[in-house]
């Protein structure tokens, strides 16, 4: 959504970079959400990751008004002194507040090679601009929080099932143990029922141990597997500066088991991009129908070597054995158009 | 003869535990607590040389007993949990429990855990002995410290930064911090993934 404004309003003002940081509210640390067009000196990924700059103090310290969208000279793009000039001649840009009726949200900056004065129209544009995004940014943030609401049942009903059945459990399995005890060496077939049931017992404990463990350490917690990979985007892009999106085309309800291990998988394989892709960009791409489900990384890099020799270091082993483990197949290849792409596909149960 | 005091809340839990100690000729079982200020008079009373204690008490962790219980008397202290759970088996250990035993194991296991504590030593399954090994590889800068540890469990409780800053009496930017280098820690991308993660590893 965030990088079709960006193409849009570009287009209407010729401004043809721009990029968005949004405000990580509960760490008030901004995240690179989208970008268009960065000159080669703000894609290399060091620049990106999210280091303070001009802009984002003057937004910190509230300088940085929607209804004044101000120009400010950018340290992110000032030329380091002896260094080929990567910034594609930009040296400022404009950049405009996105905030709801109550909260900051983030940042949304637009400059081009050609920068000239904004007028006063354009800047009422930009303004608008900012505050239907803000709201529509906030209206995705509420959709996160029932995410988080749904995490909050899942933690409840861990504690209910801890409280209950696993204790009671726990206590009947203590009681077999000691009446067991106390018919050593005589009543055989009683020892016996008692030891079936105690196995029984065990096996019900150490399940509802499990149970009680994947309900707390959901990886997905309580989202939807385009949600949880969006999420994963976001922090993978702020911490590598390689700029991650998602693409979930009607995204099929999963069982939560697939949605686990398709996570599981997309997070290995951003691993590797990250460690040997040298890549710029990743695609995540999430697709499917009523009979199977389909995920695909792709990446820019550098094009990684398939070969036996390397299936281990790039974890391909652990990727395709979960790919497997949910009957599905799992793809490594190298695209003819450059860079590396891994592709899973499961089965649906009809 | 090896003195016991068992600290468990779930009433029929508990008379499992002391029935089945009381199995063993060599243990007497001279008291049973069901939360951590009954506990801790009893302790205080009876002078035991073992306490098997539960983590899950209503009033207070049972981590942050372990301490002040194996202080007052030097009495060795078997952790008898639910929950494993990397952070939080290192967490009792560190605090000073000898053995970490997880419900569910054969109570032979307890009664011999209870033995080797009398004895001042310890016992760890290969289950709880292979997650410590884990913690032990975490690099230091993955490591969760105490404050952060505290602020956790307050955003458990699904709390805001506001109130988490009233609580601990610190400002909420400073708790903005905390929860910012949390989210680093724990490679979480936000404080609902941060929870569910610290689950998992038992931090919470």
């Amino acid at each position: 959504m965030l990088e079709r404004v960006l193409e849009i309003v570009g287009r209407r003002l010729e401004l043809d970079t721009g990029w968005v940081w949004l405000l990580d509210a509960d760490s008030d640390r901004f995240y690179l959400a989208a970008s268009l067009n960065l000159p080669p000196l703000l894609r290399r990924p060091v620049e990106m990751t999210a280091e303070p700059c001009w802009c984002m103090e003057s937004f910190a310290s509230g300088a940085l008004r929607g209804n004044n969208v101000d120009v400010v000279a950018c340290s992110r793009l000032r030329s380091v002194p002896g260094v080929p000039d990567l910034s594609g001649g930009i040296r400022y840009h404009a950049s405009v507040a996105l905030r709801s009726a109550e909260h900051r949200l983030g940042i949304m900056n637009l400059t081009g090679p050609a920068w000239r004065p904004l007028s006063e129209r354009d800047l009422q544009l930009l303004e608008t601009v900012g505050a239907i995004v803000g709201l529509a940014i906030e209206r995705a943030t509420l959709a996160d929080a029932a995410g988080a609401a749904r995490s909050d049942e899942r933690t409840r009903l861990a504690r209910e099932l801890h409280d209950t059945l696993a204790q009671d459990l726990t206590a009947v399995g203590l009681h077999i143990e000691h009446a067991a005890r106390h018919l050593e060496g005589q009543h055989d077939e009683a020892r016996r029922a008692l030891g079936t049931a105690l196995a029984v017992t065990r096996r019900s404990v150490a399940n509802a141990r499990d149970s009680i463990g994947a309900l707390r350490g959901d990886p997905l917690a309580g989202k939807t597997l385009s949600a949880a990979l969006a999420s994963l985007a976001h922090q993978f892009t702020s911490e590598s500066g390689i700029r991650a999106s998602v693409e979930a085309a009607s995204a099929p309800v999963l069982p939560h088991s697939v949605d686990v291990e398709l996570y599981r998988i997309v997070n290995e394989a951003l691993s590797n991009v990250r460690r040997h892709s040298d890549a710029q960009r990743v695609r995540i791409r999430l697709a499917g129908d009523a009979h199977a489900v389909h995920v695909c990384v792709s990446d820019d890099g550098i094009g990684l070597d398939a070969s036996a020799a390397h299936a281990e270091r790039y974890g391909l082993v652990g990727m395709r054995e979960r790919a497997q483990r949910l009957g599905g197949s799992f793809a490594f290849s190298v695209p003819p158009e450059g860079g590396t792409a891994i592709d899973v596909t499961v089965p649906l149960p009809p | 003869m090896i003195r016991v005091v068992v600290v468990d809340d779930h009433p029929i839990v508990r008379d499992g535990i002391v029935a089945n100690l009381a199995d063993a000729e060599e243990i007497r079982v001279v008291g049973t607590a069901a939360d951590a200020a009954t506990a801790t008079d009893l302790i205080a009373r009876e002078r035991p040389d073992v306490i098997v204690l539960d983590l899950e008490l209503p009033d207070r962790s049972g981590l942050d007993v372990i301490a002040s219980f194996t202080a007052a008397n030097n009495a060795g202290i078997v952790v008898f949990t639910a929950y494993g759970g990397e952070e939080r088996i290192a967490a009792a250990l560190e605090r000073g429990a000898r053995s970490y035993v997880l419900k569910g194991t054969p109570s032979d296991e307890l009664i011999a855990a209870t033995r080797a504590a009398a004895a001042g030593e310890s016992r760890l399954s290969p289950e709880v002995a292979t997650a410590l090994a884990g913690v032990m590889r975490l690099p230091r800068r993955l490591r969760v410290t105490e404050r952060e540890r505290e602020i956790l469990a307050l955003l458990a409780q699904g709390l805001a930064n506001k109130t988490i800053a009233t609580r601990l009496d610190i400002t909420e930017r400073t708790v903005k911090f905390h929860v910012g280098e949390l989210l680093d820690r724990l490679g979480a991308t936000n404080r609902a993934q941060a929870v569910a993660i610290a689950q998992a590893r038992g931090l919470l």
